[in-house]
């Protein structure tokens, strides 16, 4: 049983026989994995306040051969962003990033990119007043990650660049439309969504201006890329209908 | 191993549903049960059926019970200046244990857990809210259930005492509460730190929780 060190970030914790707890965290080393910490309920002595949700923490924990739960040893934070969970509305978009990065970051397949985009969001979210700009900064790259971003600058049927007109999107269609060929039923995403896109591409988090997003804006795109997830990975997001009860 | 005979598989199967069971401890136990006279294993059955078919919840506080209300709702003697909001009903006990505390209870009935699916409107809290603004002059008394220490003159709820976990999900509930029950001009204490951060209440120790009690912080 050979015994890992990496960074870590846990993404959720819960209560597990007698006084364990199962963990899911996103390790820097092995990528996305689920372990069991002895006692954890019980004892701080091993784990301290180090797998709370979010946590960016140091983990040891053994691999076992053939089991798809790992054994965590020993855990140390790094830096805890549940200070972040000041209000109800900001622990939604938090448990947000957890639920999406649990839906899409595949079980062991170390990714870098993944773990510093998480990292990243997290920081984001530290230092905001507006949740929605780290949130859908973390909704588009996980859906640039997975591989599912449609296309979006221009019309998927008659290719004409759509330039300062809005969009229509669909995901059946996987393509945003012009105005003259858009169908019934599909979703607007105005030209400024569209530039927020290129520009969320292009700069990391701190370099963009939260003065320029609003919430209407963070709430357009914010559905058509939950809509892509929902449709890509089969999957209803538990998240969404409270963070949209809530806006 | 041969496999086990249908009816002993199923009820490991259903020991496995316990919080604490595995596949070991579960056969264990039910080896256990099949060989201790008939008469017994059908006392603890009964007991069990016993408790689950009588049992149900506060009208109040949520507070498993026999009656209608339960006996900390009912009693005479408790402070119904103060209501310690605990997660579990389980929670009760611990805190009772350190015979420290005089006031009433509310049982929130689980923790705001996103990820779970679990939102506010799970949880018991409109029916804290509602005892906390029905103690106005307003109140009619016959809609009060005669119950000792809460509703009345002179028993208006003063302070609030927040005792869920100091977990994440526990701190989160607790702020989401906090910011309910501050603007109905109630005291907010939140329990002080003693239980470890990331500890639950389950497994404080009287001492630890009585300190936890005394040293509260206002939130
Ligand atoms: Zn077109
Ligand atoms: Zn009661």
């Amino acid at each position: 049983m050979p015994l890992v060190e990496s960074e870590a970030i846990i993404l959720r914790s819960r209560a597990w026989g007698e006084a364990d707890k199962l963990v899911s965290f996103l390790s820097r080393a092995r990528g996305r994995l689920r372990g069991i910490a002895p006692s954890a309920r019980r004892s701080r002595r091993r784990f301290g306040a180090a797998l709370e949700p979010l946590s960016h923490v140091r983990l040891w924990f053994f691999e076992r051969e053939g089991r798809e739960l790992v054994r965590l040893s020993q855990s140390e934070l790094i830096e805890g962003f549940w200070d972040a969970r000041g209000d109800y509305q900001r622990s939604l978009a938090l448990s947000q990033v957890a639920e999406l990065a649990e839906l899409l970051l595949p079980e062991r397949e170390p990714s870098d990119k993944a773990f510093r985009l998480l990292l990243a969001t997290l920081e984001g979210f530290k230092g905001a007043e507006s949740i929605w700009l780290p949130l859908a900064y973390f909704q588009l790259w996980s859906v640039r990650l997975a591989g599912w971003l449609p296309g979006l600058q221009e019309c998927g049927r008659c290719g004409k660049s759509l330039g300062d007109e809005p969009g229509y999107f669909s995901v059946d269609r996987g393509r945003a439309f012009c105005r003259g060929c858009r169908l019934p039923g599909m979703r607007t995403l105005g030209a400024a969504s569209r530039r927020t896109v290129v520009e969320m591409l292009e700069k990391p988090l701190p370099k963009l201006s939260p003065e320029a997003w609003d919430r209407r804006r963070a709430a357009e795109l914010g559905a058509l890329l939950l809509d892509v997830i929902e449709y890509h990975a089969e999957h209803k997001l538990t998240t969404r209908e409270l963070l949209d009860e809530k806006a | 191993m041969k496999e086990l005979p249908e009816p002993i598989a199923r009820l490991v199967d259903e020991l496995k549903r316990l919080p604490g069971f595995g596949q070991k401890s579960a056969t264990r136990l039910a080896f256990h049960l099949l060989r201790q006279p008939a008469e017994d294993v059908e006392r603890l059955a009964e007991a069990i059926l016993a408790a689950k078919r009588s049992l149900r919840t506060c009208s109040i506080c949520h507070n498993l019970t026999d009656q209608e209300t339960c006996e900390f709702c009912r009693a005479e003697g408790r402070n119904g200046k103060q209501i310690c909001v605990v997660e579990a009903a389980q929670d009760i006990v611990n805190v009772e244990k350190t015979r420290h505390y005089q006031g009433l209870y509310h049982v929130l009935g689980g923790l705001l857990a996103p990820l779970e699916g679990v939102g506010p409107e799970q949880l018991n809290i409109q029916s804290l809210l509602k005892r906390l603004c029905a103690q106005g002059a307003s109140a009619p008394e016959a809609h009060q259930p005669r119950a000792g220490a809460s509703g009345g003159e002179g028993n208006r709820v003063e302070e609030v005492i927040l005792a869920t976990n100091p977990t994440a999900e526990g701190d989160a509930t607790a702020l989401y509460l906090a910011k309910l029950v501050k603007p109905l001009g109630v005291r907010v204490t939140r329990l002080a730190m003693g239980i470890p951060l990331g500890g639950e209440l389950e497994y404080a120790d009287s001492v630890t929780l009585q300190h936890a009690l005394d040293g509260r912080r206002e939130l």
